[in-house]
């Protein structure tokens, strides 16, 4: 592997969780893996396994334990809240189970939200955007609140969501959990074709393995350790 | 970020429902606030008139005085017998000049011709008494009545006749000062004072008497007890509109607190996006500043409104007998105190906008994981 590609390195990483009788539930022990730019890598495991817990510690949402994590260069671990927020903005996607839309927010405001959030312009926010929800198929629904979409359309919304400002890694933790197959395939095509055009790394954790094994790599998650599947 | 887009969130959260509770809280303080501000510092300024204006002027000199606006008055107490009863009293002796168009405005008498104390012929000197002194002792215009004065240990009784009826608004007055001709006091060796009417300040008036050797007393000095008084009653009401003002600035944090908790989802759905707390921050606070200030100014305007129309619905009242007015001063002009109205406002719209940037600190400590995590 050629050090330059490298985009995502994590090192070392563990994660534990309270738990009610005072004692730590360990979820992730020693994890090492690293992701390449615009390379595609599943994380598979049984529910409850870390997968979501993994994806969200590489994502700076959660602090780990201990380990290092290097994204883009920099060490997750020792950045402050702010740049974090920084690096969320410009260099992260994130689509989720749930869309997580903003709900007095029109299709076309949410998917503008992180190219304004990065200081970008209205204009070209909108240009974009508009651009983004035509490619996923919702160019008519632009104007449509979220309450006025289905759960597909709402997924759709969040996909266009995440590449908005063409991220350097896209998370993607079971974003087709909660659609029906038909829609599920729907986001599934639109995830790998989108993020294949705009060059970044898809970071996907699903317990599908025939979603898994569209992409390039598999991990697995089993017993608190990653391993190739 | 961009400005139109902080907009835009900023417009979002102006529409929250519970908005409309804090715009309400807001408009019921300030303007309560501000009616009760203007109608006591109104109704003390309107009381402060009418003792400077009929009891004692704003200044009183001993001796004679020949300045602009200087009335030469005596003072003697006496009692006054009606049909049924008696009533001590002040009876001030004053000239032909003394009823200006000010004071005739502050006793509700009308223009007259001539004076209101000139002989009516009859050889008795005329008075002026109140209509409540004169429906106490069952008086009207035209009556005999009897003042009998305290003269060097004795008492001397002179039969006078009701000439007209005042109205001064203010029962501590009505019921306690009778106006004669200054001749009658002459008579009885009262003492000549002068009453002064200031236009400005009073005590640097007294100050420049005072430097050209004359003995002089400010009204608020010889009224001591009302001036204290008025002074007292709009320093509690000011105080304790301080106090309202904190309550109303603790349902302000705890509405601000109600937001982002109700709004919880969506910060941490902005803060997944990379919004930073600050900014959430700054939006959250720009929206509730502004709404505030709307509301305070829609506020002190309906209060002001407000006094200006309480005034003729407390005249009707007062006007019906009902008890409860008889002993308030119900019709003075409104004035603003727009130095107190600022500091209670200032106050408070301080205390409001400290208080919800503390509850939005709460904003920190949602985790936008909490929002994937739920």
């Amino acid at each position: 592997m050629n050090g330059s590609d490298v985009i995502l390195q994590v090192h070392n990483v563990c994660k534990s969780f309270p738990e009610g009788n005072g004692g730590r539930l360990v979820v992730l022990d020693s994890i090492d893996f690293s992701l390449r730019e615009g390379e595609s890598v599943a994380v598979v495991g049984n529910s409850g396994c870390g997968k979501s817990t993994l994806l969200e510690v590489c994502a700076s949402l959660l602090r780990p334990e201990s380990g290092e994590i290097l994204f883009d260069g920099e060490d997750l671990g020792s950045l402050e809240d702010d740049r974090l927020s920084e690096i969320r903005c410009r260099k992260m996607g994130f689509v989720f189970q749930s869309s997580l839309l903003l709900g007095d927010f029109t299709a076309l405001e949410n998917v503008m939200m992180p190219g304004l959030l990065a200081g970008g312009e209205w204009s070209d926010a909108k240009k974009r955007a508009e651009s983004l929800l035509a490619s996923v198929g919702l160019g008519d629904r632009a104007e449509h609140r979220n309450d006025a979409l289905s759960g597909g359309e709402r997924q759709r919304v969040a996909v266009a969501r995440a590449l908005m400002n063409t991220p350097k890694i896209v998370f993607a933790d079971e974003p087709t959990g909660s659609l029906d197959e038909e829609n599920a395939a729907i986001i599934e095509n639109l995830l790998f074709s989108l993020v294949k055009d705009s060059h970044a790394t898809l970071f996907l954790a699903t317990h599908n393995m025939v979603f898994a094994r569209r992409c390039d790599r598999v991990l697995r998650l089993h017993d608190r350790i990653l391993c190739d599947a | 970020m961009h400005d139109s887009y902080m907009g835009m969130l900023q417009e979002r959260i102006r529409k929250d429902p519970h908005l409309k509770d804090h715009v309400i809280l807001l408009v019921v303080v300030s303007s309560l606030l501000s009616f009760s501000l203007i109608f006591v510092h109104s109704m003390a300024a309107g009381i402060a008139d009418k003792y400077a204006y009929i009891g004692s002027g704003h200044l009183t000199i001993s001796g004679a005085y020949a300045g602009e606006n200087a009335f030469p008055v005596r003072k003697s107490s006496a009692l006054l017998y009606g049909s049924k009863k008696t009533v001590p009293l002040l009876v001030k002796g004053v000239g032909d000049d003394y009823f200006t168009a000010q004071r005739r405005k502050e006793l509700s008498l009308a223009e007259q011709d001539g004076s209101i104390l000139a002989d009516d012929g009859g050889g008795k000197p005329r008075l002026a008494i109140s209509e409540r002194l004169a429906s106490s002792l069952s008086l009207a215009v035209g009556d005999n009545a009897l003042l009998v004065f305290p003269v060097d240990g004795s008492f001397k009784p002179v039969l006078c006749t009701v000439g007209v009826l005042f109205a001064s608004g203010y029962a501590e007055l009505d019921d306690s000062l009778v106006f004669c001709p200054l001749s009658l006091l002459q008579r009885f060796d009262a003492p000549l004072e002068t009453e002064v009417l200031v236009d400005g300040n009073v005590s640097e008036a007294k100050q420049r008497l005072l430097q050209e050797g004359y003995s002089v007393s400010a009204w608020y000095e010889d009224n001591s007890d009302i001036a204290d008084n008025l002074r007292t009653s709009q320093n509690v009401v000011t105080g304790v509109f301080f106090a309202i003002a904190f309550l109303a600035a603790y349902f302000i944090s705890e509405f601000s607190s109600t937001m982002v908790t109700d709004k919880k989802r969506e910060i941490a759905t902005i803060k997944l996006m990379g919004m930073k707390d600050k900014e959430i921050r700054r939006v959250f606070f720009r929206a509730i500043f502004r709404i505030s200030v709307g509301a305070v100014f829609i506020g002190v305007a309906l209060g002001i409104i407000l006094s200006y129309v309480s005034l003729p619905i407390l005249g009707f009242f007062a006007k019906s007998g009902f008890a409860a007015f008889s002993y308030y001063l119900l019709s003075f002009p409104i004035r603003i105190p727009v130095v107190r109205i600022l500091l209670v406002i200032a106050f408070l719209f301080v205390l409001s906008m400290i208080s919800a940037a503390v509850s939005l600190d709460r904003i920190k400590k949602i985790e936008p994981i909490s929002l994937i995590q739920a």
